[in-house]
């Protein structure tokens, strides 16, 4: 199966050559010049998501706007609940695009952190883990455990876990293999 | 960091601030309106017009706010993935890359 890994636009802006020191919390990966353009980007995500939110909301907006102007105009009591299940319909309609927004970032950014690992754990052994142990480890100051092939504890001095062991110490199953 | 940078790059959080300052100041003002009335038919159109706007623009100002950590994240991974692929970055046996950036505890 093949998994298309979404590439949004990157600006291709001039960089500024202010000649400025980069601030101490800047890491170093971002201080070259040329990364900083690269980074001068619109976020995770695509045209079509921007449609979709803008869409929605500007959808939800309207019936909203509508939903409003009617059950203002109207006396009876039931015409009115028909124009609030209206609205509750627009501003669910809008609850759906921002959702979709933020899962599709979401999405993205786990699909980046998953190609940061690759490129970072490519030529890394995986860790060694003694036979006949349950195929969990953690390392030293770690409060996850890991599969050995994990990314996260590759070249590093693990120990390996059991059920107990887990249970004891509290560790959590890591977010990246678990 | 002067006015307009800090509008360029925080306007996602700036605009959510913005949206649930609207959001809360129409509910209070619908909450105001429906208090002021007893009957039902003069309370619904409150709801509906400041109750269901705010609750939108609470909405929308979370995701708003929500969209700006996820961007924040994803330049950072963005930055490491360029740096790695492109600058032969490595990794040290701690797991942490030979610059600042901190691959994962």
């Amino acid at each position: 199966m093949t998994t298309a890994v979404r590439e949004p636009h990157i600006r291709r802006a001039q960089p500024r050559a202010s000649g400025r020191r980069a601030p101490a919390n800047v890491a170093a990966s971002q201080r070259g010049t040329d990364l900083g353009v690269r980074l001068l980007n619109r976020g995770p995500w695509r045209k079509r998501d921007r449609t979709i939110v803008v869409g929605g909301c500007a959808l939800g907006l309207f019936g909203l706007g509508i939903c409003s102007w009617g059950g203002g105009g109207e006396v009876d009591l039931s015409d009115q609940l028909h124009w609030l299940v209206g609205g509750i319909v627009s501003v669910a309609l809008s609850s759906l695009g921002l959702a979709y927004w933020l899962l599709s970032g979401l999405r993205t950014v786990r699909l980046e952190t998953a190609g940061v690992f690759g490129a970072v754990t490519a030529n890394r052994a995986p860790a060694t883990v003694a036979a006949g142990s349950a195929g969990l480890v953690t390392a030293a100051g770690m409060v996850r455990y890991h599969r050995p092939e994990c990314p996260l504890v590759a070249g590093k001095t693990v120990r390996e876990l059991d059920a107990a062991t887990i249970a004891a110490e509290g560790l959590r199953v890591c977010g990246a293999c678990g | 960091m002067d006015v307009m940078t800090a509008l360029r790059t925080h306007w996602d959080r700036i605009a959510a601030i913005a949206a649930v300052v609207v959001g809360l100041v129409s509910l209070l003002l619908g909450y105001l309106g429906v208090s002021d009335t007893e009957y039902v038919v003069k309370q619904i159109p409150y709801v509906i017009s400041n109750g269901l706007f705010g609750i939108f623009m609470l909405g929308v100002g979370t995701a708003l706010w929500l969209s700006a950590d996820l961007r924040d994240e994803w330049r950072e991974l963005r930055a490491l993935r360029i740096a790695v692929n492109e600058h032969g970055m490595t990794v040290r046996a701690d797991g942490r890359l030979d610059a600042e950036g901190v691959v994962g505890r």
